[in-house]
């Protein structure tokens, strides 16, 4: 019989997360081989995606007060995805229930997640990231 | 959070579905999830049959029976292979396309990308897979966000699942790495076409909230790869020329 959906998709996140902390001493290596953001390079202000990387190299060095600080949504996505990673992970192991995913958004929560997508951009490109 | 006790709740049968689930046995099923029937070589052919000669049946095909890990192990065939051609033609034209990219003076360093050698080839080959699974949560992940911010999802009976099995299958898109040079953005133009057709199907959606909900993550997140992918397209062109 098949496991519960939410389990395998908690077990897989749980995986997915130890696997980023798992690869996260490579991050330095892997450093000197990225190249800049196209779009900055052209236009001159960052991307509403600028900092996704650093942000994660940041953690990746064990430095989250300067990801927050200089990337605050995708520092912070990045640590929801891992911390989120490891409770779901650990729940799905254990066969405990995990939260649903909702089949629908209220309004303020839609409006909130595209205001705080344009506010991280503005601050992006205030600070010049 | 409520916990549940030993053995595990059967999969957990989404509000609007339960009316359609005698309908639903009856329906035909993607080949890949009826491999054992078909057999796994012929489940593979018939399922990539499908989806690129009739994309919207093979869709329409897929449903919630708590089935992910197959769904993303062909995903990873396929990606897999395109990775794997990928980097190939990287070796092969890397040089080219690095040269032609290095002279444009905004985009210092940037050439890099095509810089492959043998050995971190390799090594890219054999990390994929490991990626992969990564790859496509965050991926399902972010498309799904979209999908509930534009109400793609109200009248989902797949909910997440759904869209993480669209992703998995679109990866089929990856055989068109086979082309050298801009076979991997062909590869990336077709997943994202039948995202859109896959999405329209899963969840009941219509066209443009589909589109709509493929295209917010591409331009917020991939602004520059679109910008990439046009300056790829003119390097290449470039190579080709100074190839011939």
């Amino acid at each position: 019989m098949a496991e519960p959906v939410g389990r395998q998709f908690g077990l897989l996140w749980g995986i997915a997360a130890l696997s980023l902390i798992a690869l996260s001493p490579l991050a330095a290596a892997a450093a000197g081989n990225l190249w800049s953001c196209p779009f900055k390079s052209m236009v001159g202000f960052a991307c509403p995606g600028c900092g996704t990387t650093r942000a994660a190299l940041d953690l990746a060095r064990l430095d989250p007060l300067h990801a927050v600080t200089h990337y605050p949504l995708p520092a912070l996505a990045w640590m929801g995805f891992i911390v989120g990673g490891l409770v779901a992970g650990w729940r799905a192991w254990r066969r405990q229930s995990l939260p649903r995913v909702p089949r629908r958004l209220p309004i303020w929560a839609r409006c909130a997640l595209v205001g705080v997508v344009l506010v991280n951009w503005a601050y992006s490109i205030a600070t010049g990231v | 959070m409520v916990e549940e006790s030993f053995p595990p709740v059967p999969p957990q049968i989404p509000p609007g579905w339960e009316g359609a689930s005698t309908e639903d046995a009856e329906r035909p099923r993607i080949p890949w999830e009826e491999r054992n029937r078909l057999g796994w070589a012929d489940a593979l052919i018939e399922t990539v049959k499908l989806i690129v000669t009739a994309p919207a049946d093979a869709f329409s095909r897929l449903r919630a029976d708590g089935e992910v890990i197959w769904p993303l192990l062909f995903g990873l065939f396929f990606s897999w292979l395109g990775q794997a051609f990928g980097q190939m033609w990287n070796l092969v034209f890397g040089q080219a396309m690095q040269s032609n990219l290095g002279e444009i003076s905004e985009l210092e360093g940037f050439g890099q990308l095509f810089a492959a050698s043998p050995l971190s080839a390799l090594i890219w080959i054999v990390v994929w897979p490991l990626l992969f699974g990564i790859v496509m949560l965050i991926s399902a992940g972010i498309f799904h966000l979209s999908l509930l911010l534009v109400g793609a999802t109200n009248k989902s009976a797949t909910g997440f699942e759904g869209t993480f099995k669209v992703l998995c299958y679109a990866q089929v898109s990856s055989l068109l790495s086979i082309v050298p040079i801009l076979g991997g953005l062909l590869a990336i133009l077709a997943s994202l076409v039948l995202t859109v057709i896959g999405f329209t199907k899963v969840h009941q959606a219509n066209q443009g909230s589909a589109l709509v909900a493929v295209l917010i993550p591409v331009s917020l997140c991939c602004v520059c790869c679109l910008v990439f992918f046009v300056l790829m397209i003119g390097g290449a062109m470039a190579a080709l020329t100074a190839g011939g």
